[in-house]
Parts: C-alpha cells; structure tokens; sequence
C-alpha cells in the first residue's frame, strides 16, 4: 500500500494544476474572509443605521468573537461554493486526468490490483484537500485576531472547533462523491459540475417544488443533510443521511472501477 | 522468465476481438507479434496485463501477474507513445512510474540517459515529437530492468536511427536472458530482430514458430534457374511433376523443389545451367500471404497473387 501512496502522492504533486488549486483555495479563502472583516469593521464602526420613521437609530452593530468571524467566513455559501468547487477538482482529477491522457493503463499495469489503487487515491487526494482546508482555517483566525475593529472585544466567545470539525467531514464527503462521479463518468469535468448542480441547483428546486407532495423528500437529500449537520441541526441523523449517500455512490464508483476494462 | 498467454479471449458483443489465443513466450527470445489491422494485437497485450476482462490466463513463471511482489520488475510494458500527462515533466513522469518497484532517482536518470532524453528531460512533453514520446514510454518500461518487456508498435514515428538502435537494443535486452515481445508493422524490422512470430489474424492464432519456419512456409520460397535451353529444362520438370514458370529472359522459378534435385533434372536432361539459385520469400511476402484473408479493415489492395510473383507468364 505504501508504493501505491507513494506513486500517488508523485502523481498528484507532479502537476502544477495541484498547487494552482490550492494556492487559488487559499488566496480565495483568506480574501473572503478579509472582506467579511472589512464589511464587519465598517458596521462596527458606523454604529447608527439610516434613521428610521420615528428619526431614531435602528441599528447598532458590536464586533464578532473570533468564533463567530470564523464560522461564518467558512460555512456562507459563497465560500463553501469556491472551496469546495477548487478543492473539489483536484479530486477529480485523480480519475479525471489518468482516463483522459491514459495513464490508467500504466496505472494499472504497474498496479493490476483495483482496490488499492482506489484506496490510495482517495486517501492522498483526501490528504491534500484536509491539509489545504486546515490551512485556510488557521489563515480565516490569523485575519480575524489581525482586524481588531471587526473581531475581539468584548464579544462573548463561540466555540468554532465544532463546525470547523463538521465543515471538514462535509468537504470530505462531498469530495468523495465528486470522486465517485468521476470514476463513474471517467470525465473530469462532469465528476465536478453533476455534484456542484445537485448542491446549488437542482437539489434546492426539488426541495422546494416536489416537497410539497413529497414530504420527507428534503429529509434524504444529500446536500440539504449534510448542511444541516454542519450547522449543528440533528447531526446524527443528518450525518447519517449524507453517509448513507457516500457510501452507495463510492460503492458504486469501486464496482465499476474494478469490473471496467482500463 | 517464461509467460505463458492461455485460451485468451475477448468478446465484444457477439464478436470475437480474441479467440482461444495461447503462445508462449521464453527468456532470451524476441518475439515478434504480428498481425493485420484491427487483428487483435493490443487487446492481447491488455488482456496479458490483466487491463482488460476476457477468458483466459497470462502465467509469468506460473503465477498471475498481481501475485508478483514489484510487477514493475516483472514486466516493463509500453503500449501508447501517448500515455502520459502532457503537463508533467518527462523525468517527473518517470519517477511516479518508478514509484512501484523502488527505483532509484539515479537510475531514472540513466534511463533517460539511455533513451536519449537528457536534454528534454525537465520538459513538459505536449510538445514531444512522435519519436520522442515513444522513447519517453519505452524509458518507462525499461525503468525497473524487467524480465519481460511488451512493447506494442514502439518503432512509430523513430527515425532509421533510432529504429535501429531499437532493434540493437531489443536484441541484447533479449541476450540478457529476458524475454521481449513486440509487436510491428515494419516487417524489415521484424525480419532483422525478431528470432521467433505470433502471428494472428481475426483474434485468432495463424502462426507460433521460428521466423525462419514463418517464412519457409510460404509458397514464394522458389528456385532460381536458369538454363540454356529454359523450354527443355521445363520440360524435364514437368515431366517429373515440377512446377515452373518463366522468370526473365532464361530464368525459371521452380516451385516445391530444393536445389540439388533441380540440378540433377537438369543434368540426367543434358540442359546446360548458367544459374541455380534458392530465393527466400520475406518476411512480408510470408506474412500478407499466410494472413490474406484475415485482415479486419482491409483496402481491396493488399491481397498477394495467388501465383509466385517472379513469373513473367508460364513456359509453356
């Protein structure tokens, strides 16, 4: 298995698209953020809102703890989306670029067994994302201790330990079912657009149309699920529901990688 | 190291890409794998390596490839100039595939070395000639110095040179004591490297044997002769139940007859020879014959005559 990851980890760290992706998730990460704190520190220091009917303040902004900065720079869906879809790629890729340029064939016949190919792909390239998420983690907190007119003070502390935790159990599994798409599909770009869609679109319109007659439909979506139990709702059986997910697709993607011809 | 291929098989839908194929390959040996168009070449290749699913066995000292602890020392295979990401360095490329066996940076170099990459070697190769691609994937193969090396149509897109510093190669990596397999439209190539042919056509086998047992089966094997009296002499052959036929002014072709008992026709006849010469069909002749008929995307043109080819009509 250690040749595997090292042959892995050569392959993955060979490609400057790698560290575009990351580099690109880190600058992209700390710059949402960077705006989060500026657009914070304005409230903060512009106390009173437009006046309301009666002339009076309606609105008095206080600074975020660090906690607070750091949940919200992490799970808005802006971010989630730009993080998820770069560090996403690089997942894809994995299966993406071997079947594109053909290099499963070399893969494979330096490697004939299936299951530990799989496996070391999904945990270098697992590897990879964790790391990079965790560093823009620490860069979101070093941003948030560096703009004191928007964090600190006397705000009272939210412990963040528990949605980053969460956060990184959701990137794991979605990039693992974009793994598993792009095993099933052997095309890249379809591995990171069909679960990107799901996330951002048609998950959203089947919760909000066929729900309606189908009640507990939102209750066994993947995406709605998963945010939920990053948000802290019914994590055990939110959590169990994005599972139940990545394991069949996984499954699936396994079973087909190991019965398809290279 | 011996690799036995056997009963491999594989179908897609109802037709037989593969049929029952089974050769043997043996160390010190270069054998040459030959086959028209779309006769199943690389699919054997794949099935060997255990790429692609079909029926059958591929056995490298009796056991299946995977159950080997480095399959990179085992086999060194190249089957695509092609198969490589055209944004990763060439020497990076080379030490992820060096990654299974072990190998060492150094010995990444000196294949490069070997290949004649040095210069390119911290290049990028989406803009690697077809010579050089090749030579990159061959480095490939030859990384973990393998008992066996497949190498499929390797020769494409090299100039002479590297052609025949090839054929030199293949040749002494076979005197090591390896076994080589290889498959190639280039027939002179072949003729001048490959010590014993598979020959398949159809997915099926036509031929598992010596080269020169290849060739001498073809019926474009014939006996030079020629004679000062051509008509008397094919005569005398006839009569003995010898066919001829007329090659140049006063030659005849002899079919199915060696020298000396053409000779000794002339002789017992009083015809005076000026020439008795034995002429060897090539490799090609033998090949486009013992495979007319098996070709899967065939032109309409490349059938051979059916006659041998140096007649310029009968004599008589």
């Amino acid at each position: 298995m250690m040749r595997n990851l090292t042959y892995e980890w050569r392959r993955i760290s060979s490609i400057r698209s790698t560290w575009i992706l990351t580099g690109v998730t880190i600058v992209a990460a700390a710059a949402l953020a960077e705006l989060i704190a500026v657009v914070a520190a304005y409230a903060v220091s512009h106390p009173t809102g437009p006046a309301g009917p009666d002339g009076g303040p309606v609105e008095v902004a206080t600074k975020l703890s660090l906690g607070e900065f750091v949940t919200t720079a992490m799970t808005n869906p802006l971010s989630i989306a730009i993080v998820f879809v770069i560090l996403s790629t690089i997942v894809a890729q994995a299966f993406g670029q071997e079947y594109r340029h053909g290099t499963i064939r070399l893969t494979l016949t330096a490697f004939p067994r299936r299951v530990p190919v799989f496996v070391a792909k999904a945990i270098v390239c697992l590897a990879v994302v964790v790391v990079t998420f965790v560093i823009t983690v620490l860069l979101t907190i070093v941003i948030g201790l560096l703009n004191s007119g928007a964090v600190g003070g006397d705000a009272p502390s939210v412990d963040f330990f528990g949605p980053a935790g969460r956060m990184i159990l959701y990137l794991i599994g979605y990039c693992l079912i974009v793994f598993a798409v792009t095993v099933i599909t052997r095309v890249l770009a379809l591995g990171v657009i069909i679960p990107l869609l799901f996330l951002i679109v048609v998950e959203a319109v089947l919760v909000n149309l066929v729900s309606r007659f189908v009640h507990w439909l939102p209750e066994v979506m993947p995406f709605t699920s998963a945010l939920a139990f990053v948000n802290g709702t019914d994590m055990v059986r939110n959590g169990l529901v994005f599972l139940a997910w990545i394991v069949v697709l996984v499954g699936i993607a396994l079973a087909v990688f190991r019965a398809r011809d290279a | 190291m011996t690799v036995e291929a056997r009963g491999l098989r594989k179908t897609y839908g109802q037709k037989a890409a593969v049929n029952d194929l089974s050769f043997t390959l043996e160390p010190g040996v270069v054998t040459g794998f030959l086959g028209p168009n779309g006769s199943g070449k690389s699919t054997t290749m794949r099935l060997m390596l255990g790429l692609d699913h079909g029926e059958g066995q591929t056995l490298w000292d009796g056991q299946e490839l995977a159950a080997h602890k480095s399959v990179t020392r085992v086999v060194g295979a190249h089957l695509d100039a092609r198969f490589f990401n055209p944004n990763r360095k060439a020497r990076s490329h080379l030490r992820m595939l060096a990654a299974e066996a072990k190998v060492s940076n150094a010995r990444v170099d000196e294949v490069i070395a070997m290949v004649g990459l040095e210069t390119v070697a911290d290049k990028r190769p989406k803009s690697f000639s077809l010579g050089m691609a090749q030579r990159l994937g061959l480095a490939g193969a030859l990384l973990a110095q393998p008992k066996v090396l497949l190498l499929d149509e390797p020769a494409n897109g090299l100039d002479p040179q590297s052609i025949h510093w090839l054929r030199d190669f293949l040749r002494v990596y076979a005197g090591n004591g390896n076994a080589v397999f290889v498959s190639s439209h280039l027939m002179s190539e072949m003729q001048l490297m490959a010590d014993r042919l598979v020959v398949i056509a159809k997915g099926e086998l036509i031929a598992d044997e010596d080269a020169a047992t290849f060739v001498g089966r073809s019926t474009r094997n014939d006996v030079l002769v020629r004679a000062a009296n051509r008509d008397a002499l094919h005569s005398a052959l006839a009569a003995e139940g010898i066919e001829s036929f007329s090659d140049g002014e006063d030659g005849l072709s002899v079919v199915g007859a060696e020298t000396d008992r053409v000779g000794e026709i002339a002789f017992r006849n009083q015809v005076q020879l000026r020439e008795l010469t034995v002429r060897t069909a090539s490799l090609e002749e033998a090949f486009l014959e013992l495979t007319s008929g098996g070709q899967e995307y065939a032109t309409g043109q490349s059938q051979p005559p059916p006659q041998p080819p140096t007649t310029g009509g009968a004599a008589s």
